[in-house]
């Protein structure tokens, strides 16, 4: 039996280089952490397990998306309420005239009601009318055409359903079965069915179907467009008749008043839900940056603890290296 | 007793030193030479007529263990093995992507959400359109350039495989070779220390592809098995066979024979499970790359292309379509069938009909795949279902993952995470594997040149010179002592 007393002089050479390699691997990972600040092998930092990350991500790639769509929806129902208010302000304004029985008594009132009337006939068909960024906001999913034709038109049209009516009766009749008729004021109409509902927040959405369509509006142009008809002629030479359908519009005006409040109330409760979400979505992403950061960040203090740790121990080793690489007995044999 | 055989006694020991030199400068010289073996000159006392007559070199001794050689040899090729495999999942795990990076497989889905979601709220805007188009394209591209990914991974390992067999052909016929070689020199009776070294070496370079038994036969002669118990060399080498192909497709397995098994003398060797005879090593780690964990990669990326498509081509989901019809991703163009899984991450293509690249029109992403005529330009409802159907959880069709209902990016997160386990698990295996390797090669490297401890035999056989120089000298003097008288 051999009894060896040397130890080879590749085990030192080996032990020496795979030790300053490993000490070097981890160098650049914890110096890559400094730099970074971020986890150098993230599945390991995770424990191989994506899902939580991968579902604040996909939160948070969501909530950029839902952050476009409140500001748009937004600035839609912005758009949305200030024409209806100008509908409103036009229908109350002229309402008002009329019920005061501000010139109701002459033939020269009655026609400077009726140039009003038609005026704000106008301006309630040209806020309807408004475009948002290319957009019309009360057509529909038609958004790329105006809901209505100008305000001369439909009155031209009026016209001609009421033209040679001689009696109050007859008149609000027609002009009633117009408005309600699909091929009247329906056919009038280009928008389309009602916008479907958008997603503003997670399980939640904004309803934008507000047409031209809506009764209330409906409505109140049918009493804006009555009395600006006396102005085209309708009932000629009749005061009475003529000061009776201004009355009756009038109160049809007032009594409209309700349900346009509601569906400007309703508009309200959008513009109100829309920025709730955005003010919740900006929290939610907040509190998810947290804890993304919290998943995927390296502590900075840990890692350059480190790394100064690392410092040492490889110095030491060059050290050792240099000294044990002297320490043969060739160099002493001379 | 004579003062000649006291002359000649002294010169033996002239010859033996300078022999035990020559042995000490070699050692020396091959120091760092892997493979090398230290060597140390037996020497005995020479007996002539029953008395001694000085010393006698009986030869050349290289000082091995086998026992460790061959644990050391398993624990390179265990380590071989588990390195092919670790550093194909880190291929992988790359390949899909970490939630961290943009192009990730989780990235690309959640980018297609958002994309739907802004469209959702403006479905008028082209530009909008034209984003959740394109967002839905890179989905599709990245899962077909994962499957690329992984094909050319597998081919990769198939060309690596078609070497390593070349390799082991060439080494075995090498060491038949010396075999012969050392069976004719060592009987004429010359040193054959350095064939031997050039064997082991060339044994060792064998070791590391399948796991080896060295059995020793008289004469120097070595048989080669692996532990699984084929028998690669013993008086004849085996000639292992293996044909490799050039490009792989998903569909390609060594079961479908599209890609090639390995045999030994032309026999059919089962290259995994209990059967096979070279597990263990990196030959077998190549095999399993190619044949299981590829295969298993691109399975869960075909499960995740097919809940894409089943999703988008839901019945009602579009009203414009009818059943039967492609959805919004397609096989190649074509509606999926489910007797189609295999490769159809590779064949994914988004519909043609929603494609201006392929002459169609992101405004049939609102207005339905099948619009003949563009459509009210507000209407989001469809854009709004598709975005809820790609983050509905729906149950899986596929066999890849555990059943359950996922959403979409539930289960490319559990794509990604499975993947990554395994990664971390194989890196785990690798330093287990690496270390143990480690420590027998420093336990064999630790019998191997000490030059410390040559340089102080030399110290030794120097004195021993000089002493025998010295009696020839004394004897010398004895002689012309005796005729001057």
């Amino acid at each position: 039996m051999i009894t060896r007393v040397g130890t080879g002089d590749q085990v030192l050479s080996t032990l020496l280089s795979r030790s300053s390699a490993n000490l070097r691997a981890e160098v650049m990972q914890r110096g890559q952490e400094v730099a970074t600040g971020q986890h150098a092998d993230l599945a390991a930092a995770v424990g191989g397990d994506f899902s939580a990350l991968a579902a604040i991500d996909h939160s948070l790639a969501r909530l950029r998306g839902y952050a476009a769509n409140t500001s748009e929806a937004g600035l839609f129902t912005d758009v949305m309420q200030s024409a209806l208010q100008v509908v409103s302000d036009a229908a109350t304004d002229l309402g008002g005239n009329v019920l005061r029985g501000v010139g109701l008594a002459t033939e020269t009132g009655i026609s400077t009601l009726a140039t009003e009337a038609s005026r704000h006939f106008t301006t309630a068909v040209g806020a309807l009318n408004t475009r948002f960024s290319e957009r019309a906001v009360f057509s529909g999913v038609n958004a790329e055409v105006a809901p209505l034709p100008d305000a001369d038109s439909i009155l031209s049209a009026l016209e001609t359903v009421t033209a040679g009516l001689v009696t109050t009766a007859d008149v609000k009749a027609a002009i009633d079965g117009w408005f309600t008729d699909p091929l009247g004021f329906g056919a009038m109409y280009a928008g389309g069915a009602g916008r479907a509902e958008v997603p503003i927040a997670q399980g939640e959405t904004a309803d934008l179907s507000v047409t031209a369509l809506d009764p209330a509006i409906r409505d109140t142009l049918k009493g804006i467009a009555s009395v600006a008809l006396l102005g085209r002629g309708l009932l000629a030479g009749d005061l009475t008749a003529r000061t009776d359908l201004a009355k009756s519009a009038g109160e049809a005006l007032m009594t409209a008043g309700e349900s346009r409040a509601q569906l400007m109330a309703r508009v309200g409760t959008e513009q109100a839900r829309i920025s709730a979400a955005e003010t919740r979505n900006t929290a939610e992403k907040s509190a998810l940056d947290i804890a993304r950061a919290g998943i995927v960040s390296a502590d900075p203090y840990d890692a350059a603890t480190r790394l100064q740790d690392l410092q040492t121990r490889l110095e030491s080793l060059y050290l050792v290296t240099a000294r044990l690489s002297r320490l043969t007995l060739t160099e002493f044999l001379r | 007793m004579s003062v000649s055989s006291a002359l000649s006694s002294a010169l033996t020991g002239l010859t033996a030193s300078a022999r035990q030199a020559e042995v000490v400068s070699s050692n020396v010289a091959n120091a760092s030479t892997p493979g090398y073996a230290r060597r140390t000159v037996s020497l005995s006392a020479q007996v002539l007529g029953g008395s001694g007559q000085g010393v006698l070199v009986r030869g050349v001794q290289r000082d091995v263990d086998l026992y460790l050689i061959n644990d050391r040899r398993a624990a390179q090729a265990g380590a071989g093995d588990r390195d092919v495999r670790a550093s194909f999942l880190k291929q992988l795990e790359q390949i899909f992507g970490q939630p961290e990076d943009g192009a990730s497989l989780s990235a690309r889905v959640a980018a297609f959400d958002a994309a739907l979601l802004e469209a959702a709220s403006r479905p008028e805007s082209e530009a909008r359109l034209t984003t959740a188009v394109d967002a839905a394209r890179s989905l599709a591209n990245s899962l077909n350039a994962a499957s690329d990914a992984i094909q050319q991974e597998r081919a990769r390992t198939d060309q690596k495989i078609a070497t390593a067999v070349a390799d082991l052909n060439s080494a075995l016929q090498q060491v038949n070779d010396l075999n012969a070689s050392i069976r004719s020199f060592s009987g004429a009776g010359q040193d054959v220390s350095a064939l031997l070294d050039q064997r082991q070496q060339i044994v060792d370079r064998i070791a590391a592809l399948v796991p080896l038994r060295e059995i020793p036969r008289d004469h120097d002669q070595i048989a080669l098995m692996t532990t699984g118990g084929a028998v690669l060399l013993d008086g004849k080498a085996a000639e292992l066979g293996f044909a490799g192909v050039h490009m792989v497709v998903p569909e390609m397995t060594q079961a479908s024979g599209g890609l090639s098994g390995l045999t030994i003398n032309g026999r059919p060797m089962a290259t995994a499970g209990e059967t096979s005879l070279i597990l263990g090593g990196e030959l077998a780690g190549l095999f399993a790359v190619r044949d299981e964990l590829a295969v298993a990669g691109q399975a869960r990326l075909d499960a995740l292309a097919r809940d894409l498509v089943e999703r988008f081509a839901e019945a009602g989901l579009d009203p414009t379509l009818t059943p039967g019809d492609p959805g919004l991703f397609t096989d190649a163009g074509g509606a999926f069938a489910a007797a189609d899984e295999v490769g159809l991450s590779s064949r994914l293509a988004l519909n043609a009909a929603v494609d201006p690249r392929q002459g169609g029109l992101a405004s049939r992403l609102r207005d339905g795949l099948g619009a003949a005529a563009t459509g009210p330009s507000g209407n989001a409802a469809l854009l709004v279902a598709l975005s809820d159907a790609l983050t509905a959880a729906r149950p899986l069709s596929s066999t890849g993952f555990a059943p359950a209902s996922r959403s979409l990016l539930g289960l490319t997160a559990e794509l990604m995470s499975s993947v990554s386990t395994e990664r971390l698990n194989a890196d785990v295996e690798r330093a287990f594997a690496a270390a143990r390797h480690a420590t027998l090669d420093e336990m064999e490297k630790a019998g191997g040149v000490d030059t410390d401890q040559e340089m102080q035999a030399l110290l030794v056989i120097e004195k021993n010179y000089a002493a025998n120089a010295k009696v020839i000298q004394t004897v010398d003097e004895m002689i012309s002592t005796l005729l001057g008288l």
